[in-house]
């Protein structure tokens, strides 16, 4: 999905294939080992996802203390390229609709660029400017890094 | 973007509430550079030591910090493309001797209309010129890069009158 203006990314190099790094998003059990997390400032846990077109995926946890819950359905699945989720707020804070996130695989000489953009702020209505920048203030790559050193570890 | 071949690419934006001609008038002179791209927070400092705003110009800035694993930069170069009201590149050395990229990497803050106002982007890349170590160089840039530089920005553009030397503030 080609994001719109409003997009923030992080990214990643992992030392592996595509292939090796979709493994990593293929049941719950692997994913909560990246997603899952506990580090000074972010505490949060994957409470459920089924992998696939029309499947979920909902984390709750803490940011700087604050809880926070979201979650979504998965609208795109195309192992080991890209996966997209709707992400809105549990319970919803009056957004129109969910805004988007796209974790995405590339190849390259090096291994694997790996993505993480979440979009869509332009479809949510009023907030989208304040969303737009509270993400791009708030996201980091401990997710990242997390699944870099899973991966690379073998 | 035409200045952007590598794939190891680091980018942080925002979107500021004016036009990007108003925007670029941030980028016109060393003085209103160090008002945004330069200030101190709790753990970290950041000067612009030298900004030549010109195609074949210069840029260059000193940062500290004490957050995470202490450390320094001082990263500076050739401005590359300098495009009033679109596009600021540069080539970025490190001049810290325990940080010796052979080859400059490089940076560009690109101003996109969008919405009635303007997305600032800044990306760094070109990390590929570290060779075995480009990886990790783009990774200490994802984890090490914040807000502060685009909110200063954001900050002055929007601010109907603001004074004082920068407009960096705690997060």
């Amino acid at each position: 999905m080609e994001p719109g203006a409003l997009v923030v990314r992080r990214s990643i190099q992992i030392a592996a294939t595509p292939e090796r790094v979709w493994q990593e998003f293929e049941d719950p059990e692997r994913m909560k080992r990246w997603w899952d997390l506990d580090t000074p400032n972010v505490h949060q846990r994957l409470v459920r996802y089924e992998a696939g077109v029309g499947g979920w995926l909902e984390i709750e946890g803490l940011h700087h203390g604050h809880p926070f819950h979201f979650g979504g359905k998965i609208v795109a699945f195309d192992p080991p390229r890209e996966v997209t989720m709707e992400h809105d707020w549990m319970p919803s804070q009056g957004w129109t609709v969910p805004t988007l996130l796209t974790v995405r695989l590339t190849a390259n000489g090096y291994g694997t660029l790996v993505e993480v953009l979440h979009h869509g702020f332009e479809r949510i209505g009023d907030q989208a400017l304040e969303a737009f920048h509270g993400f791009e203030g708030g996201w980091g790559i401990e997710e990242l890094d997390a699944l870099r050193r899973i991966v690379e570890a073998g | 973007m035409e200045s952007v071949k590598s794939p190891l690419v680091m980018r942080r934006s925002i979107f500021i509430h004016a036009s990007p001609e108003r925007v670029w008038q941030e980028f016109e002179s060393i003085d209103r550079m160090r008002r945004w791209y330069a200030g101190e927070v709790p753990g970290i400092t950041q000067q612009v030591l030298r900004y030549e705003p010109v195609a074949g110009g210069w840029l260059e800035i000193a940062c500290q910090w004490t957050k995470g694993t202490p450390g320094a930069c001082r990263l500076g170069g050739k401005i590359l493309v300098f495009d009033p009201g679109r596009e600021l590149t540069q080539e970025r050395h490190s001049f810290l001797p325990e940080r010796p990229w052979r080859e400059p990497i490089r940076m560009t803050f690109r101003l996109s209309p969008a919405l009635g106002g303007t997305v600032v982007e800044v990306l760094e890349y070109g990390f590929e010129v570290a060779g075995e170590h480009a990886a990790s160089y783009h990774l200490e840039a994802e984890a090490g890069w914040t807000m502060h530089e685009l909110e200063a920005l954001r900050r002055l553009v929007e601010a109907p009158v603001m004074t004082g030397a920068s407009a960096w503030a705690a997060p």
